[in-house]
Order: structure tokens, then C-alpha cells, then sequence
């Protein structure tokens, strides 16, 4: 049981990582640090983890739900990470750490929006295929 | 459902990347243009006709009066030129002109601090040699110095 808990939350951490990764790559300037995707991808995997052991999860209907819910949990981690070391290590200006996203100008509601959402999705996509392709033993 | 809209409304608390706060926040950062002033006793040498005692010096070495200010520019995430060749004694001026912040860190070398629109940073390289620099905020922002 534990190891498959232990792939799905791998596949989790993998899929989120390599998808924003790719969002990055085409949609922002500048591109993230590594330090960046290390945290996302630990990140990832703990609260992966969290939702795979959670008991209630297997007997649960609308499990499509409950996967975006976690993305939705997990995004907003990251952003508290960031907003954290913002003000708190790197003591620069609230929000000033976020990419440009192209086409979308930072000063609106969407571009916190889309950061938001974005990193949910991301997240919800590697939890999805995780739940659809490693079968919870036990 | 409940759940749902707490998150929602937590994660946009969170993630607001404000317009107001960020535009308030990068005003009062505006002091910093403290870091100008070495600028102006550098200005003041070159205008300064007061002291006379250029007889003497010119007698061994004629390379002081040729170091030359260049300008980089600090906007849309990056830097331009990235990669600038300069001779020993240049100064280098970086002039921030975008809406986030950023800084100019070169890893024992020099480090600004929090720059926003309308700051500078300068530097005077008095050593031979390359150096790499980035923004500390966004590490993705790097530029190069490279120094004869
Ligand atoms: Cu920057």
C-alpha cells in the first residue's frame, strides 16, 4: 500500500514539475530557478502523499473534485512559500517574485488568477494520471 | 462547497499579485537611489578643472582619463546589452526601468540592493576578468561583464 502511495505521489511531484516546466518555457519571462522546481516538486510529493493515504479518499465519489481540491490546497502553498520569502528573506516588493505571463498583464485579477489556477491544474493533471494509472494496493 | 470558496478566497488573498500594493511597496524604495551618489564625485572629477597638477600626471599613466561609463538597461525581465565588453577602470551604470523589482548580484563581487523604476547601480571594475551577474529576485535574469 505504502508503496504505491509512494508512486503515485513520485508521478504527482514529476508531472507538476515537467508541466510548469513547459509553461515556463513558452508562456513566461523569465524562466524559474531550479531552487523553484525543487521546492515545487517536494512540495508536490508531500501533499500527493497526503491525498493518496487520506483514508476517505478511495471510498469517495467525485474524485475529480477532491483531485482539483488538492491542486487547489497545494497552489495555494506555493503561493504562501513565495509570499514568504518575499517579504520575509528576499524583503522585496509583494509579488515581485511571479514571471511575467505573456499576454496577460500582471497588475489584473487574472494574472493572480492564472497563477493560481495554473499551478492547481498542473498539479491536478500528475494527480489525476497518478490515480488513473498505479492502482492503490491494500 | 464551503471548503471550496475558503480556498478560493485564501489563494486570491495569497496570490494577489496587486497592482496598489506592489505600486505602493516599490515608492517608498525609491530612497534607495542613495546608491547614486558615488555617481556624483565621479561626475565632479571629470568636470572639476580646480585641481592643476595634471603636468605630473600624465608622466606615467596616461589610461585614467579614457575609463568610460557605460548604461545598462534593467527592463522586461532582463538585461541589455546581457554581455558587455569594457576596459579596466569602466564603470558600469545599471538603470532599472521596469515595474518589478529586481537586483544585481554577482557572487563576491557586487551585490545591489532592492532596485525599482528609476534607480541606479554602478559598479567600477577595476579587475581583469569575467563577471557573471544575475537577479537575486528572478535567478533566470543573468548578464555578463567582461572585463580586458
Ligand atoms: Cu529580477
Amino acid at each position: 500500500m505504502f508503496d504505491s502511495i509512494f508512486k503515485r505521489a513520485l508521478l504527482v511531484a514529476i508531472v507538476t514539475d515537467a508541466v510548469d516546466f513547459l509553461f515556463h518555457f513558452f508562456f513566461t519571462n523569465p524562466m524559474e530557478s531550479l531552487t523553484y522546481f525543487v521546492i515545487k516538486f517536494l512540495l508536490a510529493f508531500t501533499v500527493a502523499t497526503g491525498l493518496f493515504s487520506w483514508r476517505s479518499y478511495s471510498q469517495r465519489s467525485k474524485k475529480i473534485l477532491i483531485i482539483f481540491i488538492t491542486g487547489l490546497i497545494f497552489s495555494t502553498l506555493m503561493s504562501a512559500y513565495y509570499r514568504a520569502w518575499e517579504l520575509g528573506e528576499a524583503r522585496v516588493p509583494f509579488g515581485s517574485r511571479a514571471p511575467d505571463i505573456i499576454g496577460i498583464t500582471r497588475y489584473s485579477i487574472m494574472f493572480s488568477l492564472v497563477w493560481w489556477l495554473g499551478h492547481a491544474t498542473f498539479f491536478s493533471i500528475g494527480a489525476w494520471l497518478a490515480w488513473r494509472i498505479i492502482k492503490q494496493k491494500g | 462547497m464551503f471548503k471550496f470558496f475558503t480556498i478560493l478566497f485564501v489563494g486570491l488573498v495569497l496570490l494577489g499579485n496587486g497592482c496598489a500594493k506592489q505600486a505602493k511597496v516599490s515608492e517608498p524604495t525609491a530612497p534607495s537611489t542613495a546608491i547614486n551618489q558615488p555617481m556624483a564625485p565621479v561626475e565632479k572629477t571629470e568636470t572639476n578643472f580646480l585641481p592643476k597638477p595634471k603636468p605630473v600626471i600624465p608622466a606615467d599613466t596616461p589610461k585614467a582619463p579614457t575609463a568610460t561609463v557605460y548604461t545598462v538597461k534593467v527592463s522586461n525581465f532582463s538585461f541589455s546589452p546581457a554581455k558587455l565588453t569594457i576596459n579596466k577602470g569602466d564603470k558600469v551604470i545599471w538603470q532599472h526601468d521596469d515595474a518589478v523589482a529586481h537586483t544585481i548580484v554577482s557572487v563576491g563581487n557586487f551585490s545591489s540592493p532592492v532596485l525599482s523604476r528609476g534607480d541606479k547601480f554602478d559598479f567600477v571594475f577595476n579587475q581583469a576578468g569575467e563577471f557573471n551577474y544575475y537577479c537575486s529576485i528572478h535567478p533566470s535574469m543573468t548578464g555578463k561583464i567582461i572585463v580586458k
